[in-house]
């Protein structure tokens, strides 16, 4: 998000870690300009491409006496700070302001002890006007937001899936013993003495499915063929626990499940075999791509487990998703709130009741933010129960 | 006819006894297309545990209806295993909860018959279901979409304009004189296409098919645009209001997007992106990226698809797009109080300036949208609209029927197009400040 300059802002940062730029500040950044080219609205723009540094020139610390530079922009009138993606920083403000020579003499000062290496500083900072310059400033936003390298695949030298392979795995996958994939997860609550278990989570460990029976591919590269081949894993995983010997005498647990397997004669049988004592002790994790794609299934699917005493989770998402997808308009019992460097620079949007989210990928920074923010349910390598180890 | 039939039949003959009911799940009284099959598999394991944990017989009958014959306590018992909430609900009342958004304005999806009163009238709905052909269905048999193959070769290849079409969006003026003005022409697929292309319905089975066939096509339209650049075929920018792309938010961050933009600026022609909700949702990370490149390329971002239910569940406003796209359906002019309350309440979330009401194949969401302050619509009565006006003006359509002139406009084959005479007029979408 874009920030009024402020001095004490850096100043007083203990980390005085440069902050991840973002797509929002872009965003933020293009309006901006496209206002004041249809308005007529005159402001100033100082350009710190860092983007640009050399290499060698551009580790951390380079970077935050760079950042710092602008500090003298503080006192300008409606200044405005933004963070684009690719590093390079712009700060936009209205008026003359002495601070203008004080920044760029420090850039100067920053790079220019080691002549003949270090960038040129004109290159490096540039100093704009708006309406007049605003199609270049809106070249180096777009600049900033094209991908440097191709988009990630998430499994090394693999392809995505297409229909004919993904309709071989599915045939695998009906076959095979799926047991050894079999993994549960501790989902724990903090407390006075340190972490409980609150449940386990049961899940097929895709991820050596796959490298087993179909190692030169990515399935998860395609989103929606992963999608339709995680509602296979649905039915092999429900098929798994309806054995009485899986959920006999185990504490509560969690399950991933698509809305389509939730309303699927194999969760109905599971229903039907689920032992007493775990009525009201499981946990349905929900995808939110998985109910968008359709929502009048999911209400259904919701009032039907609801009734059936399970509780919903929705599973595995971010801020950006909190708030498009607010989990208790939408009738969540919990959500499962993925722990990010984004997650942490912000707070916990008041909407969500603190107690019905699971902070997931937590570690010791998770834990201090979760605590800070009232939550006492946790996922990650940090939340283990005492004497027990994942499985 | 079945043994479900028979054995109601049967049952309903000794239900002399006080203290019974039938309870009969309406499924035959659905409207159209009927109830999806997890509607009656969930109905009948809900029927199936109250049988069980109560006392009764369930039957499943032909025609779909399920029938549970039991004591009227099995109907006063709790139906939810739910410690607190919805605990102290009642199977009918659950059924009915579960239900009531399927069926047609006004119909129960339950009924209930007190026996032996009204022991009659069981005995003739068995005995008319009984003289009715037709197979019962299996209750826990789950249709599978089979993959099809077939269509994977179809979007790959050679067919890509068989399987889209064209649509306007437009502006309508407020007032007697209706004024229509295009904003835009989308390119979007051809669902009924699609799925003659799949040889079979696997989309309602399976809907992460369609995403993955749409986003295919998609991509591929990306990638053929540059080519139809000022070859006045129904996907070249030019001569028209600006072109709507659907596109995956990925999609927006390739060199293959940034090319398209850079033609349409070159061209000084209007560019728009329309992306699903759905995929705004599946990776926020590459929706925030794309939301910031097509800001700072000035390109309208419109989220597509919004449902009602949408609507009402998830907050749009949060992605903060320059055009929602709302589903029309004959619900929104039958909504409660309350119901009316919080659409009016999203829609100013939203802004109503950024609201088009998509699915305008009649004038009845015409007349509910203007009620409501939206004046941006698409479909197929605004479609005809267009056509009208252009019908008006066109100085070769000695012989052209409103019809064909629509079905022209709509098509993006280049044979669909054959017969027009005045393709700018065509592909412009309607006279300047055509009125209607």
């Amino acid at each position: 998000m874009s920030t009024a300059l402020s001095r004490r802002d850096s100043a007083d940062d203990p980390a005085r870690d440069v902050r991840q730029g973002s797509p929002e500040d872009a965003r933020r950044l293009a309006t901006l300009v496209r206002e004041c080219g249809t308005s007529g609205i005159s402001r100033q723009v100082l350009l710190l491409r860092l983007s640009q540094l050399p290499d060698g020139r551009n580790r951390p610390h380079h970077l935050q006496l760079a950042t710092d530079a602008l500090l003298p922009l503080t006192g300008a009138a409606r200044a405005q700070l933004f963070h684009l993606p690719n590093q390079d920083q712009v700060v936009v403000w209205r008026g003359d302001t002495p601070a203008l020579r004080a920044s760029l003499d420090t850039l100067r000062h920053l790079f220019s002890d080691d002549p003949g290496f270090g960038p040129d500083p004109m290159a490096i900072a540039a100093v704009l006007a708006l309406p007049e310059d605003a199609e270049l400033v809106q070249h180096v936003v777009s600049e900033s937001l094209r991908p440097r390298t191709p988009p990630p695949v998430p499994r090394l030298g693999g392809q995505p899936l297409d229909p004919p392979t993904l309709l071989a795995l599915e045939r695998a996958i009906a076959q095979a013993d799926m047991s050894r994939f079999a993994r549960r997860e501790p989902i724990c609550r903090t407390g006075p003495d340190g972490f409980r278990l609150a449940w386990e989570r049961r899940f097929l460990s895709d991820g050596e499915l796959f490298d087993t029976i179909l190692p030169d591919r990515a399935p998860r590269a395609d989103l929606w063929l992963f999608r339709r081949l995680t509602r296979t894993l649905d039915r092999r995983m429900l098929s798994l626990l309806s054995a009485v010997e899986e959920v006999r005498g185990v504490p509560p647990f969690s399950v991933d499940l698509n809305v389509a397997s939730l309303l699927g004669a194999e969760f109905l049988r599971f229903d039907a075999n689920l032992p007493t004592v775990l009525r009201g002790q499981v946990v349905i994790n929900l995808h939110a791509e998985d109910i968008l794609t359709d929502l009048a299934s999911f209400c259904f699917a919701r009032d039907f487990a609801a009734a059936r005493g399970y509780r919903l989770l929705l599973h595995d998402v971010g801020l950006t998703q909190l708030a498009l997808l607010p989990p208790e308009r939408l009738g969540f019992d919990l959500v499962h709130l993925r722990y990010a460097p984004a997650v942490a620079a912000a707070a916990l949007p008041a909407a969500i009741d603190p107690a019905m989210v699971v902070l997931g990928n937590a570690d010791a920074s998770a834990m201090a933010w979760g605590r800070a923010q009232g939550i006492a349910l946790y996922q990650g390598k940090i939340a283990r129960p005492p004497g027990r180890a994942a499985r | 006819m079945g043994p479900g039939e028979r054995q109601l039949l049967e049952a309903a003959r000794r239900a002399t006894v006080p203290g019974w009911a039938a309870l009969i799940v309406l499924f035959s009284h659905f409207p159209p297309p009927g109830p999806r099959p997890h509607h009656r598999r969930v109905a009948r394991a809900i029927l199936d545990d109250a049988a069980q944990r109560h006392g009764g017989q369930v039957f499943g009958l032909h025609n779909l209806d399920l029938v549970l014959l039991c004591p009227t306590a099995t109907l006063r018992a709790p139906a939810s295993t739910r410690a607190s909430g919805a605990g102290g609900e009642t199977l009918p009342e659950l059924l009915v909860r579960l239900l009531r958004g399927e069926t047609a304005e006004g119909q129960p999806p339950v009924t209930i018959w007190q026996l032996p009163d009204a022991r009659d009238r069981l005995l003739a709905y068995a005995t008319d279901r009984l003289a009715e052909g037709g197979l019962t269905p299996l209750d826990h048999a789950v249709a599978r979409a089979e993959l099809p193959l077939g269509l994977t070769a179809a979007a790959e290849a050679r067919l890509l304009p068989d399987l889209l079409l064209r649509q306007t969006g437009v502006l309508l003026g407020a007032g007697g004189a209706r004024r229509i003005r295009p904003l835009f022409r989308e390119i979007t697929y051809a669902t009924a296409a699609l799925q003659a292309e799949a040889g079979s319905d696997p989309f309602d089975a399976d809907p992460f098919l369609l995403r993955h066939f749409a986003a295919r096509l998609e991509e591929r339209v990306l990638s053929a645009l540059p080519d139809e650049v000022g070859r006045r075929g129904a996907l070249d920018p030019l001569g028209g209001p600006p072109l709507h792309l659907n596109l995956a938010p990925e999609s927006v961050t390739t060199g293959a997007f940034a090319t398209v933009v850079e033609l349409c600026r070159a061209r000084k022609v209007g560019l728009g992106v329309e992306i699903a909700l759905v995929d705004a949702a599946a990776d926020p990370e590459s929706y925030a990226a794309a939301r910031a490149i097509l800001a700072a390329c000035g390109v309208a971002c419109v989220i597509d698809h919004l449902s009602l239910l949408a609507l009402r569940l998830a907050r749009p406003a949060a992605l903060a797009p320059d055009l929602v796209k709302l589903e029309w359906t004959s619900r929104l002019a039958r909504l409660s109080g309350s119901e009316a309350r919080e659409l009016e309440a999203a829609l100013v979330e939203i802004g109503v300036e950024r609201v088009l009401l998509i699915g305008a194949d009649a004038e009845a969401p015409l007349q509910w949208g203007l009620a409501h302050g939206i004046r941006r619509f698409q479909g197929r009565h605004v479609d005809a609209m267009l056509a009208a006006s252009r019908l008006s003006i066109c100085a070769q359509a000695r012989d052209c029927s409103l019809r064909q002139c629509t079905e022209r406009a709509s098509a993006v084959a280049l044979g669909g197009r054959v017969g027009c005479r005045n393709s700018m007029l065509l592909d412009a979408g309607a006279p300047a400040d055509g009125a209607v």
